[in-house]
């Protein structure tokens, strides 16, 4: 089955990747194939509002583009809608959650803003009120490797400590939903680079230890070749050679220029090898592109939206 | 006597590369160094050729240095259990504490938790005395705020004070909201969860006045001129509206920096905007390919420069030093110790942990 097939997919991967870009192209891409998706963003910091020229996040869904919303779920709105959905407190006033004991209880509580946060998400695609919108998918920008792995596992945690109770309740059936390959999917964002690369393998097979899987790999920042396949190093020094109106120290620099950009090239294609030849076998790896600027607003999105037109 | 270098940046700077090398660069002027990272990813085992490291400091074998180079991967966990080990009034109170089944989901999972273990063990190391310098990677910027105020959340948890109607009803007098916030509570997470909450809060309050008195003194070390903060940055990185948020944070903790190393710099072309314009032109499609490689690092290394004096406007007259780009080859040893040859001198006066 498709990955945008699912319900859930959860991007993950190392600081600084693009795990918030890919969330974004990943999204419209589905919207492309006429899914309706929900972009969640689970931090504090508005990075995918700001991308998209929208401003600070807010709880409320905002349209971003046809068919795509986005979201930015706060702990302590979540924390209300489960109060009021799971235990019928329909009438209870929003400074009942905003105070300080309540916020002093969710930060003494490890892992209950995880499991809190996914509680929602999981409402949301499984039983969106009348009033709220109902979506095909929803995607997260997780949070980083390491920490994107105790987001997978939180439920699992919480429903240990808890042991009875609504949290406990809540906790086993996000386990359920996120350990079921059907509903959930998790894509891991790297780069071209090896210690990126390194850390992927290293995420692919932790998971699987721990009984989850990757289901694909975004291998941003894809540098974009600017000689023809006909360059090689010695081809490169003999035109720039040949070539008129050039300066000894001009040419020369040059000449290093072009050379370390064939290198860079040679080197991202084999840490792409090395990246095919270590996760588990059949498991899709997508290009995306490098940008020239960092992207702002939908259009800046479009080379990578038309990459992930191509994701299985 | 011990300095501390505490390096920071939002993630993908290259922090723990840098770290690395700069702990190479120390060991290799004669001093004995221990490098901590905290990032939970396992790069700086990758830098440093090691399959994998573990909470105790382990030697990295660097042959031409006169000091040494150990390094280690914090674990929140092990941690956790020394201190609380050190800080027990008894070995049954220590003991009795860790079965407490929200011990190790606290230990393991508390928001800002990890934060908390590194000054742990920032303390650790700068009390043991066998380490002149001590080198910390903090984790990506929305966490490394948090970890100059490790220290004070530890207290303020400790203290209990912001959960005591909840884990103790019935003490002291409580308004009408707190009651009603409190029997919400009680409703949302049901009554064992409370129970074992407060059973586990109780048995912390053991400890804590051991964990305060580490927490001072390393608000102390943090707060002292025997630890520098080093920004990194890399060119490269696409969000710069994150870095300058995160300096704006730096500067309300009245953090100020030492310097700024900034990876993947790029250098202003050597060729001529006239000679690029030529190639261009150029009938020969690897020279026109030439040009069009020429222009666009020049827009590049452009922004670069805007980049850098953005940096000088917002952070005044702090050293800034650009790091080649190494991306491929920093990977091993050998690409740390090269690395290691572009950092700025570092040196400080010496600091001794008081008792």
């Amino acid at each position: 089955m498709g990955i945008v097939d699912r319900r859930l997919v959860v991007i993950t991967g190392k600081g600084g990747v693009g795990r918030s870009t890919a969330t974004i192209a990943l999204g419209l891409a589905a919207a492309r194939r006429g899914k309706r998706v929900a972009l969640v963003e689970l931090s504090r910091q508005s990075t995918l509002p700001r991308m998209l020229a929208m401003g600070e996040r807010t709880y409320e869904p905002r349209r971003v583009a046809p068919g795509v919303d986005l979201l930015g779920l706060s702990t302590l709105d979540c924390l209300a809608d489960f109060g009021r959905r799971k235990l019928g407190l329909r009438n209870v006033a929003k400074w009942f959650f905003e105070s300080s004991l309540m916020k002093g209880f969710v930060t003494a509580v490890p892992g209950l803003p995880d499991v809190i946060q996914l509680g929602k998400i999981e409402d949301m695609i499984t039983q969106p009120l009348k009033n709220e919108s109902a979506y095909d998918l929803v995607i997260v920008d997780g949070p980083a490797t390491g920490q994107g792995l105790t987001l997978l596992d939180s439920a699992r945690a919480m429903a240990d400590v808890t042991r009875v109770g609504p949290f406990y309740d809540l906790a086993l059936r996000i386990a359920d939903f996120l350990s079921d390959p059907r509903q959930t999917a998790t894509l891991a964002v790297t780069l071209p680079e090896s210690l990126p690369v390194s850390e992927t393998l290293q995420l692919d097979q932790a998971m699987r230890q721990e009984g989850h899987q990757l289901h694909g790999v975004l291998l941003n920042r894809w540098p974009r070749r600017h000689l023809p396949s006909t360059a090689t190093p010695d081809a490169v020094a003999a035109s720039l050679d040949a070539a008129t109106g050039l300066s000894a120290d001009g040419a020369a620099s040059l000449r290093t220029l072009a050379t370390r950009h064939l290198a860079h090239l040679d080197a991202a294609v084999q840490v792409r090898e090395r990246l095919a030849e270590g996760l588990a076998s059949g498991l899709p790896i997508v290009d995306l592109p490098l940008l020239t600027s960092a992207p702002l607003g939908v259009q800046a999105f479009e080379p990578l939206v038309d990459a992930l037109s191509e994701v299985p | 006597m011990t300095r501390v270098i505490l390096t920071l940046g939002v993630g993908g700077a290259g922090k723990t590369t840098t770290s690395a090398a700069i702990g190479v660069a120390e060991a290799r002027k004669g001093n004995r160094v221990v490098v901590v990272t905290i990032d939970p990813a396992r790069r700086l085992a990758d830098a440093l050729g090691l399959k994998a490291l573990g909470n105790d400091p382990q030697r990295i074998p660097l042959d031409d240095a006169a000091g040494r180079l150990d390094a280690l991967m914090l674990d929140r966990r092990a941690t956790f259990d020394e201190m609380v080990t050190h800080a027990a009034s008894s070995p049954d109170a220590a003991r009795r504490l860790m079965a407490n089944p929200y011990y190790d989901a606290v230990s393991q999972r508390l928001s800002g938790g990890q934060e908390m273990m590194a000054t742990e063990k920032l303390y650790q190391l700068v009390r043991s005395g066998d380490w002149d310098v001590v080198v910390v990677d903090t984790p990506p910027s929305q966490h490394a705020v948090d970890f100059f105020r490790a220290p004070a959340r530890l207290e303020r948890i400790l203290d209990q004070s912001l959960l005591g109607p909840l884990l103790r009803p019935g003490r002291g007098l409580i308004g009408m909201a707190t009651k009603q916030v409190t029997s919400l509570i009680r409703r949302l997470a049901g009554a064992q969860v409370i129970d074992d909450l407060a059973e586990f809060f109780s048995l912390l309050g053991g400890v804590s006045d051991g964990l305060k008195a580490h927490s001072r003194k390393v608000h102390d070390l943090l707060s002292s001129d025997r630890t520098s903060y080093y920004l990194v940055t890399n060119a490269h990185a696409p969000r710069e509206h994150d870095l300058f948020a995160f300096l704006a944070r730096l500067g309300e903790q009245g953090i100020s920096l030492s310097a700024i190393l900034i990876n993947r710099l790029r250098a202003a072309p050597a060729w001529a905007p006239a000679e690029e314009a030529g190639l261009r032109e150029a009938d020969d499609p690897i020279l026109r390919g030439i040009g069009d490689l020429a222009a666009n690092y020049r827009s590049m290394a452009r922004h670069d420069q805007v980049l850098v004096q953005r940096l000088h406007q917002q952070l005044g007259d702090i050293p800034s030093y650009a790091l080649p780009d190494l991306t491929e080859s920093v990977a091993d040893l050998d690409g740390l110790r090269q690395l290691s040859e572009f950092l700025p001198p570092l040196s400080g006066p010496h600091w001794e942990l008081p008792d």
